[in-house]
């Protein structure tokens, strides 16, 4: 609803690439392109300005947010206005679409590979950075392993095994121990 | 940073992120202030020919006694070594809920009466600058030249 169109009522089409907040604010940025200029919209959904909101293609993407598609090529978020909506049933299960984006050279406006993001192609993303990036990026993609305590259950030596296979080794370990010490006895003595 | 900025910055959530600071914090710097390049979006001639050399119009000085701009203010802007007025039809900058936002700071270029040098807009124009608050111009003839309204 918008006061100031002739009609009252102002009408934008977009592809959905973020939903934010909860509750009575909870809002969603819709974005597309109009006469070659790409525009976002940020919408309050509960907010009484809003005369409908129709949906004319329900799906999902890989990601939570499609932010990256500010860095991609304009054709990824080009919906046209007169879009005739598809029909959805609301048994099935959204259909997701595994697209992968392909990135503008950079720069770019946020450092996309440091977010995890599965929509956007891996392998074209790191050819545009340096090797040292690619590390960090494919370190961050694993840093939450951290906290993965399946994976470090799984991964973990049972304290019994771990025992048995340490005593056949424990007097050569013992020996180790005491000729690294001797080693650094015999490094201060001469001074 | 506001709610409103916070997710601009550099850390969009997603579902896996974990807590280590080496992703940088900074808010994006999309401020329109002096220095800052703007894109012609009208067909005017001076326009068209500084952004086909690719030398973007700068500001120079942002009217209304503030140091930043946003859509609706008026700016004075160096373009092909001249000074001209100009009026912020877009910006990088998100305004809030229901008010557009571009990807890029868009300009529409006008002569010492504020009135436009080119006789269309080619970008779409946010439907809220129709309000016409801006106390030290009055643009309703700018807004006559817009093609679409978003």
């Amino acid at each position: 609803m918008d006061k100031h169109a002739p009609n009252k009522v102002n009408r934008f089409v977009g592809l959905c690439i973020l939903r934010r907040h909860t509750g009575l604010f909870t809002t969603f940025t819709l974005r597309n392109m109009v006469d070659q200029v790409c525009v976002q919209i940020e919408y309050e959904l509960y907010s009484p300005s809003i005369v409908s909101i129709q949906l004319l293609k329900l799906e999902r993407r890989l990601d939570d947010n499609l932010l990256y598609l500010m860095d991609a090529p304009h054709s990824h978020c080009t919906i046209p206005f007169d879009m005739v909506p598809e029909p959805y049933s609301r048994n099935d299960p959204v259909p997701v679409n595994r697209e992968r984006v392909r990135l503008n050279p950079p720069p770019w406006m946020c450092k996309w590979h440091l977010h995890g993001y599965q929509g956007i192609d891996l392998e074209h993303l790191y050819s545009y950075l340096s090797d040292k990036d690619v590390a960090k990026a494919i370190e961050f993609s694993k840093a939450y392993k951290r906290y993965d305590l399946l994976d470090q259950y799984l991964n973990r030596v049972p304290v019994p095994d771990a025992d048995y296979a340490f005593k056949d080794i424990f007097i050569q370990h013992q020996e180790l121990l005491q000729h690294q010490q001797q080693q650094q006895q015999s490094s201060k003595n001469p001074k | 940073l506001g709610a409103a900025l916070r997710i601009q910055a550099a850390v969009p959530a997603t579902g896996c992120c974990v807590c280590r600071n080496w992703i940088s914090t900074t808010p994006r710097l999309d401020y329109i202030q002096r220095r800052t390049r703007l894109r012609v979006v009208d067909n005017s001639e001076l326009g068209r020919r500084a952004m086909e050399a690719g030398k973007p119009p700068r500001v120079m000085h942002v009217y209304g006694k503030k140091l930043k701009a946003a859509t609706g203010d008026m700016v004075m802007v160096a373009i092909l070594g001249q000074k001209r007025r100009g009026f912020i039809v877009g910006a990088r900058r998100p305004e809030g809920p229901l008010r557009p936002q571009f990807d890029s700071n868009n300009l529409v270029l006008l002569n010492d009466e504020g009135q436009p040098l080119g006789n269309r807009i080619l970008a779409p124009v946010p439907s809220f600058l129709r309000a016409n608050r801006n106390p030290k111009l009055d643009y309703t003839k700018l807004l006559a030249i817009a093609t679409k309204f978003v």
